[in-house]
């Protein structure tokens, strides 16, 4: 009963489908111990996540870019059927961190339960089909499961997106579920236990601190990994360039040399102006209110390369990105723009080889 | 057996081959000369960490430490050799010889401390497990060769590892040439003396340069003739686990000397989970939350780390991730790093060790005043009214004097004069370094404590020297010290042209005057002395006070202030009638600076000398139209110094300044108000409110009256505690 049409005409395959192939020669290959459910040992996970080349020629690209101790510990965490909280800064790749775990271990990651200031326990839990439920009483075939309800059923991993933007009591739901793996069914008389590999991947931005702060006893069931923003430009730069040659691919765009130089003036962007200072240090710089994270990064120069394609020719330059830049940059007309003309005058104006972009700023 | 220095990997091969192999005799690899030093060893007061320490006789910063911790390997070759009987000889070259051979050689470090091992490999082990890809050379020795089976085919794959590191490299320094001749010197020597069965305990470096058989002998006697020597006195010194990771004596620092001690200690598969306890209580002590789960948790994160990983267990490395994920963001991460993965642990060496006889007697003042060397900095309150208050008080003031600074009194909370001495105490194994540069002024601590301030004497004329040399003496209760000194200040003042240095001597001596009252020490002499300083003072207080510029005049303010303390501190008689007189002429003279006018006439208002009226009539002629307002001003400023207490509680005060500002024409007005604002801008908060709302009229003056209902038994009870704080007798 889903809706998904077949695979190769959706605009953004699940992670499970795009990387089969990738997931089925790790499968194959892999001879390291498996946790009961697990579709892959965590050795096989890891290098799912981190990329690496197996024994038999297949290339595994890497989706997440980073620190190995990082995913480790995630994966490790998974194993022992403790709950997994991934934390950071927004577009820090929690999502997408969590997506690819979901899929690799799992197969399976679309039991997910996006968090909201609205959701309601029964999101959580289970609901009712209301027309049976009057009709017939409470029976099992009345009960509506959440995707955490059949992520225990099937002992596969459920996600939970933005959990602090829950309601706390709403969170508190989650206590029994992680702690005694058991959900209880009292209008049933009965219980739903969880078949070994069921686990929770939950994401909260760092940002949303203070707004629903975890309970204590929520907090004690997770293991906490903290995504950092990429350490140095390099690393950026090649998360930007990897996952807009991915998106250009899905999204059928006409093949656009992404210059190099072009993704580095972004990522560079960015990063200093995040940073609060140029990165030599010489300058320092109002920071702007919204994040300019990794993931702005990629849809800027991922929508420069679409207009470039379509209205431009057919190479992605200066032009193509500066409206993306100002875009992302200048969220709050006031406080933003200040600091936007800043860079733009103190920064931007003075670099060599920034000439032909200056001007294309200058004209928007 | 070729080791890791300091590997607890190493020293559990060490133990299980040396059970296997049953040895007649143990060659180490330490500098010969320390071999005596060995018979201490099974000694039940010598507890590691402690090091030997080698100085050259007369040149005792000539020197090397080395430093043994429970998990090292040649520590727990003594212990089993004295454990089972067996002679441990110490094989490397002495340091009679390796001390000699002075910076000339390029052999010592810096410090004077010296560095024993200088291959071009660092920690060989290390280079070996960076080849192999681990950045943990514990670890590695762990996984690859400690589960390789017992003790003896470990060393085995070592020995083969480490010829193939050194390749044909021979031992490229003129030191190292020489040490490994050496060592093949004492191995010959216990070949020949019969020994069928020997161990030798060795970094894995030198392995292949004692590979059977041997070279001919005459090659290495050769390289040994001629070498020049030293005297070098051995001893055993505390050392502590956090100085084990400074890079000192043989091997490379150690990082986490607190994990290897709990890997040593505890090698089991429960190892992580005590671990991990050991932390919850570390963490519970300071008040932080650490539940059983956590520690669960923590437990099977690192184990399922360990197992993704591919390590049979879990390492350092892991223990952190997990302890990391599991409690993230508390605070008890950094503390877990700093006392468990390093720690403090501080050892202790037994009595009759060889010491030098100053360290000794140290030893024995520290046990006589109770107070034992602890390696985390914590606190002493100290009560010189009880024997053993006094006694700490001294010793730490002894040491104090021979610049081995165990500790500092805390500022504020000691002050002088009082009965109460705080400590902020924290012993550093380098300060026996320091006791022993010290050796030569004296064999015991007050001796040489004594010697070193009359040399401090001695060297200097300044009187502000002089007196500091005293202060400690008085605080030290070093009574010898005393008497010259004091000849050696009455001289100084005597002759001293300049009375700055005589007024600024006042106040220390007078705390010391006082310190002398509070500890019970004779001090007719130090009296004396002050007497004619006090002398010296009245006779040369007006000149200095004359024609200053604002910045003298400021300080010269707080000289008057001083004098005006050390004469109330001392109750000297002079604070009666000498010097409220000098005061008088102060304040009146025009050749005076505004502000030192001012601040006389307030110290003659503080001492009770004026009255309020005369006061009132002195503020009110400096601040009437015929001076200048800006001496007014600064009248004011040095007045007031720097509170308003004295106007909220004195109304006619208050007025007469209130009704100058207002009466101020406006050019003087602009020109003062720079002054007045510095002066007023400096006051409390709340008594700049309070002197608004007093001229606003909106409060009356609090003053320090009471009314006549005074309740004469319930004062009395206050009274009680007020005496208390004070120590009054009852
Ligand atoms: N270190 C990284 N490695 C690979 N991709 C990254 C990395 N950092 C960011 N990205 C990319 O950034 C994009 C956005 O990430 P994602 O949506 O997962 O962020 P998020 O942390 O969930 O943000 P939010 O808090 O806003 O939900 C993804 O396309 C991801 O590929
Ligand atoms: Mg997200």
């Amino acid at each position: 009963m889903t809706l998904t049409p077949p695979q190769h005409t959706v605009l953004r395959p699940h992670a499970e489908h795009e990387f089969a192939h990738e997931l089925a020669a790790l499968a194959a290959l892999d001879t390291h111990e498996r946790p009961p459910n697990w579709r892959l040992s965590p050795w096989a996970v890891v290098t799912y996540l981190l990329g690496g080349t197996l024994a038999d020629g297949t290339v595994v690209s890497p989706k997440y870019v980073g620190r190995r101790r990082l995913i480790e510990i995630a994966v490790a965490t998974l194993a022992t059927d403790r709950a997994l909280l991934l934390l950071g800064v927004p577009g820090t790749a929690k999502t997408w961190v969590s997506e690819h775990l979901a899929a690799a271990i799992s197969g399976d990651s679309t039991l997910l339960v996006q968090g909201t200031a609205g959701t309601a326990e029964e999101q959580l839990r289970y609901g009712w089909n209301y027309a049976r439920l009057i009709a017939e009483g409470p029976s099992a075939a009345a009960l509506v499961p959440s995707p955490i309800y059949r992520a225990m059923e099937r002992g596969s991993i459920a996600r939970v997106e933005e959990l602090t933007r829950m309601p706390g009591d709403v969170q508190d739901a989650l206590v029994t579920v992680l702690s005694e793996k058991t959900l209880p069914l009292p209008e049933l008389g009965s219980e739903m236990q969880a078949v070994p590999g069921f686990n929770v991947i939950a994401t909260a931005n760092d940002r949303d601190r203070g707004v629903n702060d975890l309970s204590a006893a929520l907090r004690r069931r997770f293991n906490t990994v903290v995504l950092p923003l990429p350490a140095d430009i390099e690393e950026e730069v090649a998360i930007v360039q990897r996952r807009v040659a991915e998106l250009g691919t899905a999204l059928a765009l006409p093949a656009v040399p992404a210059s190099n130089d072009e993704i580095r003036r972004v990522v560079t962007i960015f990063r200093e102006l995040r940073n609060g200072a140029t990165a030599d240090g010489r300058i320092s710089l109002k920071v702007p209110t919204g994040s300019l994270s990794t993931a702005e990064a990629i849809s800027v120069v991922t929508s420069g390369v679409a207009l470039a394609a379509h209205f431009g020719d057919g190479h992605l330059g200066a032009a193509d990105v500066a409206a993306g830049i100002v875009g992302a940059v200048v969220k709050d007309p006031v406080h933003d723009a200040v600091a936007w003309r800043e860079y733009l005058e103190a920064v931007v104006r003075d670099r060599s080889e920034w000439g032909e972009f200056y001007e294309a700023c200058r004209e928007l | 057996m070729g080791i890791r220095h300091h590997g607890p990997g190493s020293a559990r091969s060490v133990v299980r081959a040396l059970a296997l192999l049953q040895p007649t005799v143990v060659l180490v690899e330490l500098p010969a000369d320390c071999e005596a030093a060995l018979a201490w060893v099974g000694h039940e007061q010598l507890q590691p960490p402690v090091a030997l320490l080698g100085h050259v006789i007369d040149q005792p910063q000539r020197a090397a430490f080395l430093p043994f911790a429970s998990f090292s390997p040649e520590w727990q070759a003594f212990v089993w050799a004295r454990a089972h009987g067996v002679p441990i000889r110490a094989i490397d070259l002495p340091l009679q010889l390796s001390l000699a051979g002075g910076a000339a050689d390029g052999d010592g470090a810096g410090d004077g401390e010296l560095l024993l091992a200088d291959h071009p490999v660092g920690d060989p082990i290390a280079a070996l497990a960076a080849a192999a890809g681990d950045p943990d050379p514990e670890r590695w020795w762990e996984d690859v060769i400690e589960h390789r089976g017992d003790g003896a085919p470990a060393f085995d794959a070592v020995a083969e590892a480490m010829a193939a590191v050194r390749g044909g490299w021979e031992a490229g320094s003129v030191r190292e040439a020489r040490r490994e001749a050496y060592m093949r010197q004492c191995l010959r020597m216990a070949l020949a003396d019969g020994h069928q069965r020997i161990a030798v305990v060795c970094g894995a470096w030198h392995v292949p340069a004692l590979a059977m058989p041997l070279p001919p002998a005459t090659v290495d006697a050769r390289t040994l003739r001629g070498l020049p020597k030293v005297k070098v006195g051995v001893s055993w010194v505390p050392w502590t686990h956090r100085r084990l990771a400074f890079a000192t004596g043989y091997g490379a620092g150690v990082r986490s000397p607190g994990w290897y001690a709990h890997v040593f200690a505890h090698p089991g598969p429960e190892g992580v989970a005590r671990w991990f306890v050991g932390a919850a209580r570390l963490l519970r002590d300071r008040g932080l939350p650490a539940s059983p789960d956590h520690l669960i948790a923590g437990t099977r994160t690192a184990t399922a780390l360990a197992a993704l990983r591919g390590r049979p267990r879990p390492g350092l490395v892991e223990v952190l991730d997990a302890a990391d994920t599991v409690m993230a963001g508390s605070t008890g991460l950094a503390l877990i790093e700093r006392e468990l993965v390093v720690g403090d642990a501080i050892g202790e060496v037994p009595e009759g060790a060889p010491q030098v006889p100053l360290a000794r007697d140290l030893a024995t003042q520290q046990r006589k005043a109770r107070l034992k060397p602890q390696a985390d900095a914590h606190t002493l309150e100290l009560d010189l009214r009880t024997p053993l208050g006094r006694s700490r008080s001294a010793l730490l003031h002894r040491l104090q004097a021979l610049e081995v600074p165990w500790g500092a009194v805390q500022e504020g909370r000691g002050s002088s004069g009082t009965f109460r001495e705080t400590w902020g105490l924290r012993w550093e194994p380098e300060l026996t370094i320091r006791v022993i540069e010290r050796a030569a002024h004296g064999t015991t601590v007050q001796v040489a404590a004594t010697n070193r301030l009359l040399e401090r004497a001695a060297a200097t004329t300044a009187l502000a020297d002089l007196i500091a040399v005293l202060d400690v003496a008085m605080l030290a209760d070093l009574g010898a010290v005393v008497r010259p000194v004091v000849a050696r200040v009455e001289a100084q003042a005597a002759h001293d042209p300049d009375v700055v240095q005589v007024i600024e001597a006042l106040g220390p001596l007078a705390r010391a005057l006082r310190y002398g009252d509070v500890r019970g020490t004779d001090a007719t002499a130090l009296r004396n002395v002050f007497d004619g300083l006090v002398v010296r003072v009245l006779a040369g207080a007006l000149m200095a006070c004359r024609s200053l510029d604002d910045d003298a005049a400021a300080a010269m303010v707080e000289r008057l202030a001083g004098v005006q303390a050390a004469l109330a501190l001392t109750d000297h008689a002079a604070r009666r009638a000498e010097w409220p007189a000098m005061l008088t002429i102060i304040t009146e003279r025009t050749d005076v600076h505004g502000l030192v006018q001012g601040r006389a006439a307030r110290l003659l208002h503080d001492g009770g000398a004026w009255k309020r009226a005369q006061v009132g009539n002195r503020v009110s002629r400096a601040l009437s139209v015929g001076t200048p307002p800006a001496v007014g001003a600064a009248f004011v400023e040095g007045f007031l110094a720097g509170s308003g207490t004295v106007l909220v509680h004195d109304r006619e005060l208050l007025e007469v300044i209130d009704a100058w500002v207002s009466a101020l024409a406006p050019d003087a007005f602009v020109s003062t108000v720079p002054l007045l604002r510095r002066t007023f801008g400096a006051f409390e908060q709340a008594e700049r409110r309070q002197l608004g709302l007093l001229l606003a009229d909106q409060a009356r003056a609090t003053g320090s009256g009471f009314g006549a209902d005074v309740d004469a038994a319930r004062a009395a009870l206050a009274l009680v505690t007020v005496r208390q704080m004070l120590g009054v007798p009852q």
